[in-house]
């Protein structure tokens, strides 16, 4: 059984009651009254007001919400606290059970408002006629409230109460868990953003932190599950039409998951940035950068102009420079994606023609290796290759693109080529059609050819 | 998003280097909050779009949310014009940063030297003072100063360090030269236009009665930009400052053996 934590709720009713009881008259000075806190001020009673709760709540779950004689809580309270004693005990059930009226403003559906005054603020219940003791309404909604844990760590409990709540169509307390706990992410993540953004700075932190970060990560890839989970449950209710009475609708349920979700995943995201960071650091003495030792040193040493003016440009202040472009400067220069991509759809491949240019790269592309290693040899000739195995390529435009490709040996041959060219003309098969033409040779330039070549061209 | 709308939003933001969409719409200029909700509702791709066509020009578009940084308000987002430490934004001067501290002008080193010297300061009462690492972007909004404590530390600056100088040490330097020269009246005025002009250029936010806050975008350009800019410029400074330390220490040990050698002799 988890102990019982008073502390948050007395914290937030010590200020409360602060200004219940203040003494101030409206319009006076802003000034806080020195709080007037009478008593020992040895925390003795509230550590015995703690135990005395958590007993009667055990003894009310044992009995069914029955009365404890006195003895009996005394006697359980003794049993936890040694130095407790039975006055002692007895008088803070007194206390306890004794209600003190609160008054508050209250309005009746958006009429004036008024103050009325409420009792029912005792803690514990005391039995009419005999000496026992039970938790009153009050006590065990405190107790709950006390016993709450708002820690990330389970946000699972919390996701699960969603699921229900959809699943039994209470979709107003469903927007709440929702809220709450995006709420919650929210802020955890910004302390997780802030810690990350420490140890950016070289610090190292607490070992607890870093003990606890596998439990929030397995936490999280748990977390996940469930909303997958809470989010079939809205997709079903959509898909069957559910009729439901709520009055929130089953749409704003739908985005809402989806934000959770997200935030979830985001948090998670961050959860491993931190922890690949935490692993990286070593130090804990890291001090930020001192900027006025920046300041001292750069009067006994003038930094350079551009070193100044480098920091400056993305660091400093700026301001715009001449004419800031307008909208109309874009128009038909800023083009829409997703026109792109319907003039792809367009196309029709079965009447799609492949334009010659990309029809000769990817020839030159499939032959390249055969080209060259010619090349490498010797000479590369027309009737050559169409006798040899550049004939046997496959294609209609076979012939076309090897005349192509002789004649612009730049693209793709590499190093200086010559070519030659002579009018002896030679008839050759190629794809079972005569062709006939002249005489072209390609090879690798050699200065000793050079008038030769001249000559022929 | 039409290109018409993508070239306000571009513009704008050149501009002003940020719009706030948040439900609270005071302190939002008209067309802020119209670019805002355009920017809402425009799909992902423009939004790509846009950020490639402002990283043309030099700059980083970023979009945050309240799960990214404290002082933005749930269901509300912030994007920022963020400059780029490997880009140069032709479209950004900082050449005027003298002119508005030197309005009279004829004085353009004086005036960027006290520029560069308030700025150093106004930073280390920013991080350096909070014991706030430049990468501690979240820390923003507690960020404040008032103008008193800034004066403070620039007077205290001149007066308790720089006159304090052996002038032989600092022949010929500008920075001392012109911070010496102070007459009293100069800590003041030039206070007042650099505040005047880091909250002009969005660097920093006046929150009223003398209180001044570093602005989102100033904090978000530090986290983004301060590796590639200051951090080398410190590192030397650092190593500098360990040289001495190390120097220091091998002095006293070697006095300390001299003086043992001395007794034993």
């Amino acid at each position: 059984m988890p102990k019982i934590d008073l502390l948050p709720l007395l914290k937030i009713s010590a200020r409360l009651l602060d200004l219940h009881d203040s003494k101030r008259t409206l319009g006076e000075s802003t000034q806080y009254q020195t709080e007037d806190r009478r008593g020992h001020g040895d925390g003795i009673y509230l550590a015995i007001a703690g135990e005395v709760l958590e007993v009667l709540q055990e003894h009310g779950k044992r009995s069914g919400e029955e009365f404890s004689s006195c003895e009996a809580v005394t006697q359980a309270v003794r049993d936890r606290i040694e130095w407790a004693r039975d006055p002692d005990i007895e008088y803070v059930l007194n206390v306890l059970s004794r209600p003190s009226e609160l008054k508050f403003m209250h309005s009746e559906d958006g009429g004036e408002s008024h103050v009325i005054g409420d009792k029912e603020t005792n803690l514990v219940e005391k039995a009419a006629h005999i000496v026992a003791f039970r938790l009153s309404r009050v006590g065990r909604t405190a107790l709950a409230i006390a016993m709450d844990n708002m820690d990330i760590t389970y946000i699972e409990g919390d996701v699960t109460k969603l699921i229900r709540a959809i699943e039994s169509g209470r979709l107003t307390h469903a927007l709440g868990f929702i809220e709450r706990m995006v709420d919650q992410l929210r802020y955890e993540q910004l302390a997780l953003i802030s810690l990350i953004e420490r140890t950016a700075g070289g610090r190292r932190l607490g070992q607890e932190t870093i003990v606890e970060l596998e439990i929030h990560r397995e936490t999280m890839r748990r977390t996940v599950e469930l909303v997958e989970t809470a989010k079939s449950r809205v997709d079903e209710i959509i898909r069957l039409e559910v009729q439901l009475t709520d009055s929130v609708p089953i749409g704003m349920i739908k985005s809402r998951v989806q934000e959770l979700a997200g935030g979830i995943v985001r948090y998670g995201r961050e959860l491993s940035r931190f922890a690949e960071q935490a692993l990286k650091v070593s130090s804990s003495t890291v001090r930020a950068p001192s900027f006025m030792d920046l300041a001292k040193k750069w009067v006994k040493e003038v930094p350079a102009k551009n070193q100044v003016d480098t920091v400056l440009a993305v660091l400093g202040p700026s301001f715009p420079v001449g004419m800031i472009p307008m909208g109309s400067d874009f128009a038909g220069i800023v083009r829409a994606r997703v026109e792109k991509s319907q003039a792809i759809m367009q196309i029709d491949l079965e009447t799609f023609d492949q334009p010659l240019e990309e029809k000769l790269a990817d020839w030159i592309e499939a032959n390249l290796e055969k080209l060259r290693n010619r090349l490498d040899s010797g000479s590369l000739m027309l009737e050559q290759a169409l006798l040899e195995e550049l004939a046997d390529t496959a294609g209609n435009n076979f012939f076309g693109c090897l005349v192509a490709a002789l004649t612009s040996p730049e693209e793709w041959a590499g190093g200086d080529i010559e070519g030659i060219l002579s009018q002896t003309l030679t008839v050759a098969k190629a794809n079972e059609v005569d062709v006939m033409f002249s005489h072209l040779e390609l090879r690798k330039r050699d200065d000793r050819h050079e008038e030769s070549v001249d000559d022929t061209l | 998003m039409t290109p018409y709308e993508m070239g306000m939003v571009n513009a704008f933001l050149i501009k002003h280097r940020k719009i706030e969409d948040r439900q609270d719409k005071r302190g939002l200029q008209r067309e802020e909050r119209d670019l805002a909700v355009i920017l809402r509702e425009a799909p992902e791709e423009s939004i790509r779009d846009l950020g490639e066509l402002l990283s043309g020009q030099g700059y980083e578009f970023v979009t945050l949310s309240s799960f990214d940084v404290v002082g933005v308000g749930a269901n509300s987002r912030v994007y920022l014009l963020v400059r780029k430490a490997d880009a140069q934004c032709p479209l950004l001067d900082i050449n005027r940063t003298a002119e508005r501290m030197d309005a009279v002008g004829g004085r353009g080193v004086s005036a960027k030297i006290w520029f560069t010297q308030l700025w150093l300061l106004h930073l280390d009462l920013l991080y350096t003072q909070r014991d706030r690492s430049p990468y501690e972007r979240n820390r923003w909004v507690e960020a404040t100063f008032t103008k008193g404590m800034f004066e403070q530390a620039v007077r205290g600056h001149i007066n308790g360090y720089v006159r304090r100088l052996n002038p032989a040490e600092v022949l010929n330097s500008p920075v001392y030269e012109a911070l010496d020269a102070e007459k009293g009246a100069d800590i003041e005025r030039y206070t007042k236009r650099f505040l005047d002009l880091m909250c002009d250029s969005g660097m920093l936010e006046d929150k009223g009665g003398g209180v001044y806050r570093q602005s989102l975008l100033s904090a978000v350009e530090m986290k983004e930009n301060f590796d590639r800019s200051l951090a080398p410029v410190m590192l030397d400074m650092q190593s500098d400052s360990s040289e001495k330390t190390f120097a220091l220490a091998a002095q006293q040990l070697l006095m300390q053996q001299s003086d043992t050698e001395g007794n034993a002799v």
